[in-house]
């Protein structure tokens, strides 16, 4: 179970981290970031996984994971009360997408030029059901941009992905803006987890 | 059980992405990746046009010359100018006086770092900025590689099945008229997207951007690499293929309603050694040694 945490929890941290990319410009890929994410939900809420602090490469976010943290109210984590779903199955048993009960993870904010901007995923039955952007930020078109269009994008994309037959995507250059809407960076976050 | 693990970076300004499949250690495949990422960047800062202390960079400074310069730049050029003849010019990586070589390192690098997942034994594939180099241990279990449609976002073309080999797509759908005419200075405008799929990641790269300048045509008129499909879209829409091309298609899958079938072109073989990936490597000695 704890396996399948990390999973949930590096989908989640790609997901936050392809917004990264998708608010820094071209030569600027390390958005200042601190990605934290939090299991708000589900039965095995007490995971919880620190990332590196530095640079805004899914790599870096490989991690150790800490000790069980009930509480997963530390610092950056907004909404973590969000809970669709009382805990449940006992931790440690069983393998893999065995419980359907839905697990809402909440990453934590990323803090990129254009403000904090942060998702929350619900994973059922071991698939991405919903991305939802909780905290983004507002004043400017830009930021109009990431709320009405690269939101609702990468949720149909990440959910769609999953069900979709294929491995990859190939397409006629990405570019670092475009590539958070692209179906490639949904598969790269559906197959994050360890 | 099979596992899937997947890591992505921005590497040259574009958007990498490593898929493993199968069996692996978890910890040779975190070094193996990191390996990648750590020659990437290194090639990177050879030859970026973007960084002012590159070799190329300080080379089109007038302050270095490609003889002083590191000696794998030596090595790219002289790629380039294989590709620049076998394309009749399509390709050329020098545009206005200035180098810019990227349309050769990108394939080239990455096929080159790829050799580091090599050892771990699974199936993998490396997304570079669009173009997929795919190794797969069991011919019967390919990938399967979706081609973006260039005009409608987050749709598919075509869906292909690749074992071994590359899959490079170029265009004007994401960056605008990229693709620039050598030979007019202009961007092209026939052609919206090519997809080349052959053995090498570099030389289906190339034929990708060239195909994209000269256009279906470009095929029969024999500046092609035998070992190569291409699926083309037009401006007009229309959709061209290489005649076995449809034999890549996945079955079952979503499927171009193609146009016109391009007869092949009794391309030019020139293999003279087989990749890291067991793809045949394409050095086109026979430029070098004269034979066309």
């Amino acid at each position: 179970m704890r396996r399948i945490s990390f999973a949930i929890v590096s989908t989640l941290a790609a997901l936050v981290l392809l917004f990264s990319y998708k608010t820094s410009g071209p030569g600027t890929a390390t958005a200042e970031s601190s990605s934290v994410a939090h299991i708000v939900s589900g039965p095995s809420a007490g995971a919880s996984q620190s990332g590196t602090t530095s640079s805004a490469t899914p790599s870096s976010g490989t991690t150790a994971a800490a000790p069980p943290d009930p509480a997963a109210s530390t610092s950056s984590a907004k909404g973590t009360t969000r809970a669709k779903s009382p805990t449940s199955s006992t931790p440690g048993t069983s393998q893999a997408p065995a419980s359907t009960a839905p697990v809402v993870v909440d990453g934590s904010a990323v803090n990129t030029q254009y403000g904090p901007v942060q998702v929350e995923v619900t994973i059922t039955g071991g698939k991405i059901t919903s991305v939802q952007a909780i905290d983004y930020p507002n004043g400017n078109g830009r930021d109009a941009q990431i709320n009405s269009y690269a939101v609702p994008q990468l949720e149909s994309q990440a959910v769609s992905a999953q069900s979709a037959k294929i491995d990859g995507v190939s397409g006629a250059t990405y570019t670092s803006e475009g590539f958070v809407q692209s179906l490639q960076s949904a598969l790269d976050a559906a197959n994050f987890g360890g | 059980m099979e596992r899937r693990w997947a890591r992505n970076r921005m590497v040259m300004g574009l958007p990498f992405s490593i898929h493993l499949r199968g069996q692996f250690e978890q910890a040779a495949a975190e070094a193996a990746v990191a390996e990648v990422w750590r020659e990437l960047e290194e090639v990177d800062r050879i030859f970026s046009t973007y960084r002012e202390d590159s070799d190329i960079s300080l080379i089109n400074a007038g302050r270095l010359t490609p003889d002083g310069a590191h000696p794998e730049v030596s090595v790219v050029l002289d790629l380039a100018e294989h590709a620049r003849l076998l394309t009749g010019g399509a390709f050329d990586v020098r545009f206005s006086g200035l180098l810019d070589p990227s349309g050769v390192v990108k394939g080239w690098a990455a096929e080159r770092a790829a050799d580091h997942l090599l050892n771990l034994g699974c199936d993998f594939y490396l997304n570079a900025g669009g173009d997929i180099l795919a190794a797969a241990t069991d011919p019967a279990r390919p990938w399967v590689l979706g081609i973006e449609h260039p005009t409608v976002a987050g749709a598919l073309l075509a869906v292909v099945s690749l074992g071994n080999g590359a899959l490079a797509t170029s265009g004007s759908n994401h960056r605008g008229d990229h693709i620039i005419d050598p030979a007019s200075g202009l961007p092209q405008t026939r052609v919206r997207q090519v997809s080349v799929i052959g053995p090498t990641l570099l030389w289906a790269d190339i034929l990708a951007t060239a195909a994209t300048v000269g256009g279906p045509d470009s095929i029969p008129a024999g500046n092609w690499l035998a070992d190569h499909e291409a699926l083309f879209v037009g401006v007009d829409g229309t959709v061209c293929a290489t005649t076995g091309l449809t034999d890549l298609l996945a079955a079952g899958q979503i499927a171009p309603v193609i146009d016109r079938i391009i007869p092949p072109s009794g391309g030019k073989v020139a293999t003279d050694g087989v990749t890291a990936t067991g793809g045949t490597f394409l050095r086109c000695d026979w430029l070098v040694t004269g034979q066309t």
